[in-house]
């Protein structure tokens, strides 16, 4: 079978048609979102941090938020972290306890914000007062000694805890212990 | 051809909308989750008598045991950062009957407590201690609240927190009223504790401050906060206002404290509570080599707690333990501190096939020499080191039988070891450390498809909080996420976990959680070995447990953003089974794994 230039022409201008039809339906690209940091949701973090622990929790749930569910970032624990290596931290960990990478689909997400879950801090000396920081990022400079405390750009976000055994806070860096001023009764309610 | 043309214009427009419509999405990895059609028949696959349930899946029609929890966000008006706790069958009465939220859950209202310390001018002269005011004098406190389970006070209460339940103290310093009137009976401006919280069951004790302790008893008390209609002060009755009559009689109190040989200047004497080891009476300070003095201790109706009697040395001291006995003899006690043997020097190395493994090491005395009475239990003295970059070590210690516990340094796979030291000589010891065990298993549904990229994690078990293990001597926590089959290789210490298998939120499908030990007993000794495989767990569909949380008062709200765990009764624990987080409408739903599933031999896909 043969075309005449006329059923030639018809489809080339068909084809023509098609391509040029999905180039102009799809739609045009959209502008590339800014590089926010992992924030915490601070007031939503397990157990709370506005004040002492005087249990070593099993677990540590902390709030993320991602203005772009699908990234993954970086978390890092530390328990008293020091700048500088003290004589006893032979591994040059400066208090690093725990870290990790947070992918999209492995931890419960809801409205942008995704619950990390740290569950395997070993539980520091009970004789005495520890800070105990949380770290995301999306990505940390160096790999997990006293650079690993450092987010890259663009930044990232900490939560900490002040753990007294015992509820005693003597030895305890300076905290606010809580208490507080008569509030006026109100009735319940969440905002 | 002008067909072909026709054929060609016709045929335009579909190719059009072929060739543009969305562009599906391929996953690269498919999750197995946990989805359905209702009266599909989708169901049959994960089990028998399975209701399809969208969209939460398939789940069974059945009921669960468990402990609810709600910690209330920081960001909630009402009772932020405040953890509830439900027993198991108490759900059910605080849910609301009717009107736009029947059926949510309404959290009760907090209870403030709201007190005072105040001691009476004759109380005041009786002890000897002026208080620099002719006149009752408040005292300033500080306040510690401790938990208590069961929050109905049946049963023995016991310290909540032992039982894995994520409940904390509740501590309260004296608040400062500047330019008040604290609204407590009293006159000083810095002596009142205030607490806010849920209704549950709780011991009291209020220590005095600014080295008041030392005459002024703590006041002790234990009862159950429940809720009332408006907030305000629950049902414990907390003693304010201390006369002489609240002290317990002089005679049950006289204590001599003393020592064979040694000078006790600096060290103290006191009563304390055995299970929570808080201070119950004043606290004595000794000197010579014996002192006589009264402890005292405040009266209080229906509480009579198991005491020990202490003798402690000067903090900061070194080989010298503390002598905590049972206070068996309430009338003119006689409190002896005994002479000990020469401390000796504890020296030596860790290593493990001949290389050094820097350390820390822990030493809990299990009994301590004496000159006179050979080994003692009741004398506890608790020391602990870090080796070298060899794996030596060099500390001084009381000569007794002591509990060693080695806690390998670093990233290794050396396991944290427990050892015993017979010291009563200067001779170096030598301590060998393990190898952790490699576990290695796998997580299945009940169609025999792995859980794909599940997290696995070996948690101290919750029994080891209850049974007083020191938290130095718990097998180190380990995590991993398991590949798509479900297969995962963890290390262990050696000791009791809770094996927790936590599919990935997407799916659908509960938590499986069971106990593990990696080392188990053999003619008397302890066999770990290098390699151990655990039986496949089953993940099976689950009991869909959903919630509406709210506040209550006569408008409830939603609460956003609260955490929800479930905890099971297990082993006369409560090990976390579950956990959600409530939307904006304040509904979550908790996934918990049916105990009962019956199901063929299950296999680890390779």
């Amino acid at each position: 079978m043969k075309l005449d230039r006329r059923g030639s022409l018809g489809l080339v201008v068909a084809f023509g048609c098609i391509v040029s039809a999905c180039i102009l339906s799809s739609p045009s690209d959209l502008p590339q979102l800014p590089d926010y940091p992992p924030s915490i949701v601070k007031n939503a973090v397990v157990p709370p941090a506005d004040r002492p622990i005087a249990t070593f929790p099993g677990r540590f749930v902390v709030p993320v938020r991602l203005l772009d569910p699908t990234v993954s970032f970086e978390y890092r624990a530390y328990v008293d972290y020091t700048s500088v290596a003290l004589p006893t931290d032979r591994d040059q960990t400066h208090g690093l306890v725990a870290f990790g990478l947070s992918r999209p689909g492995e931890s419960p997400e809801h409205d942008g914000v995704r619950d990390l879950t740290i569950s395997q801090l070993p539980a520091p000396d009970p004789t005495r007062c520890h800070t105990i920081e949380i770290l995301v990022a999306k990505r940390f400079v160096g790999r997990g000694n006293s650079d690993g405390h450092t987010p890259e750009a663009p930044g990232g976000d900490s939560v900490s805890w002040v753990y007294s055994p015992g509820g005693d806070l003597r030895g305890c860096p300076a905290f606010d212990a809580g208490t507080f001023e008569p509030s006026p009764l109100t009735d319940g309610g969440a905002e | 051809m002008k067909r072909a043309g026709l054929l060609v214009a016709a045929a335009l427009p579909l190719a059009i909308v072929w060739s543009c419509g969305p562009i599906a999405d391929v996953p690269v990895a498919e999750v197995a989750k946990n989805t359905c059609r209702v009266d599909s028949g989708d169901c049959a696959k994960f089990g028998q008598n399975l209701v399809c349930d969208p969209p939460l899946g398939c789940t069974v029609d059945g009921t669960a045991t468990y402990l609810l929890a709600v910690t209330v966000p920081g960001s909630s008006r009402f009772a932020s950062n405040t953890t509830f706790l439900f027993p198991p069958g108490t759900q059910t009465e605080n849910t609301i009957r009717t009107g736009e939220f029947a059926g949510a859950l309404r959290l009760p209202q907090l209870q403030e407590i709201n007190g005072s310390v105040v001691v009476q001018k004759a109380l005041i002269a009786q002890l000897g201690r002026p208080l620099g005011v002719d006149g009752d004098v408040t005292l300033p406190v500080r306040a510690v609240l401790r938990p208590l389970y069961p929050f109905d006070g049946s049963g023995t209460p016991v310290d909540a927190r032992t039982l894995g339940l994520p409940l904390d103290l509740v501590v309260s310093e004296p608040v400062l009223y500047e330019g008040q009137v604290p609204p407590g009976p009293g006159n000083s401006a810095q002596s009142q504790y205030r607490f806010l919280v849920p209704p549950m069951r709780f011991e009291l004790v209020a220590t005095p401050q600014g080295g008041l302790a030392t005459t002024y008893p703590p006041v002790v008390q234990s009862g159950a906060v429940v809720e009332t209609d408006v907030r305000g002060t629950g049902s414990v009755r907390f003693p304010t206002v201390l006369g002489p009559a609240d002290l317990s009689p002089n005679g049950d109190r006289m204590a001599t404290f003393a020592a064979e040989s040694r000078d006790l200047a600096g060290w103290s004497g006191y009563l304390q509570i055995s299970s929570t080891k808080a201070v119950y009476s004043s606290v004595v300070a000794l000197s010579g080599k014996s002192t006589t003095a009264v402890l005292h201790t405040i009266k209080v109706e229906g509480y009579s707690p198991l005491l020990e009697v202490v003798i402690a040395p000067p903090p900061g001291s070194i080989a010298l333990p503390v002598l905590e006995a049972p206070f068996l003899s309430p009338a003119n006690l006689k409190q002896t501190y005994p002479e000990l043997e020469t401390p000796l020097p504890a020296t030596g190395v860790v290593s493990s096939s001949g290389f050094a493994v820097p350390s820390r090491i822990d030493f809990i005395s299990r009994d301590i020499a004496t000159a006179a009475l050979g080994d003692v239990t009741y004398l506890h003295y608790r020391a602990s080191v870090t080796t070298d970059d060899y794996g030596r070590f060099a500390t001084v210690l009381p000569q007794g039988h002591y509990r060693v516990i080695i806690s390998p340094q670093g990233e290794n796979s050396f396991a944290r070891t427990e050892a015993e030291l017979n010291l009563d000589n200067a001779n170096p010891v030598s301590f060998t450390v393990r190898d952790r065990t490699r576990v290695q298993g796998c997580a299945v549904l009940p169609d025999g498809r792995g859980v794909d990229g599940a997290a696995v994690r070996l948690v101290p078990a919750a029994t080891l909080r209850r049974d007083g293990e020191p938290e130095v001597a718990w097998p180190r926590p380990s995590y991993v996420r398991a590949n798509r089959l479900g297969v995962f290789v963890l290390e262990a210490d050696p000791g009791d976990y809770d094996l927790v298998v936590e599919p990935k939120p997407e799916s659908g499908f509960p938590w499986v959680v069971q106990r593990f030990r990696a080392c188990g007993g053999i003619d008397g000794g302890v066999v770990c070995p290098r390699s151990l495989d655990v039986p496949p767990i089953l993940v099976p569909a689950p009991i869909a447990a959903t919630f509406r949380v709210v506040s209550p008062g006569s408008t409830p709200r939603p609460v956003e953003q609260a955490y929800l765990r479930a905890y099971a009764p297990t082993d006369g624990v409560f090990v976390e089974i579950a956990s959600a987080r409530t939307d904006a409408r304040g509904a979550a739903a908790l996934l918990l794994a049916p105990r009962d599933q019956k199901v063929g031999p299950l296999t680890c896909a390779r």
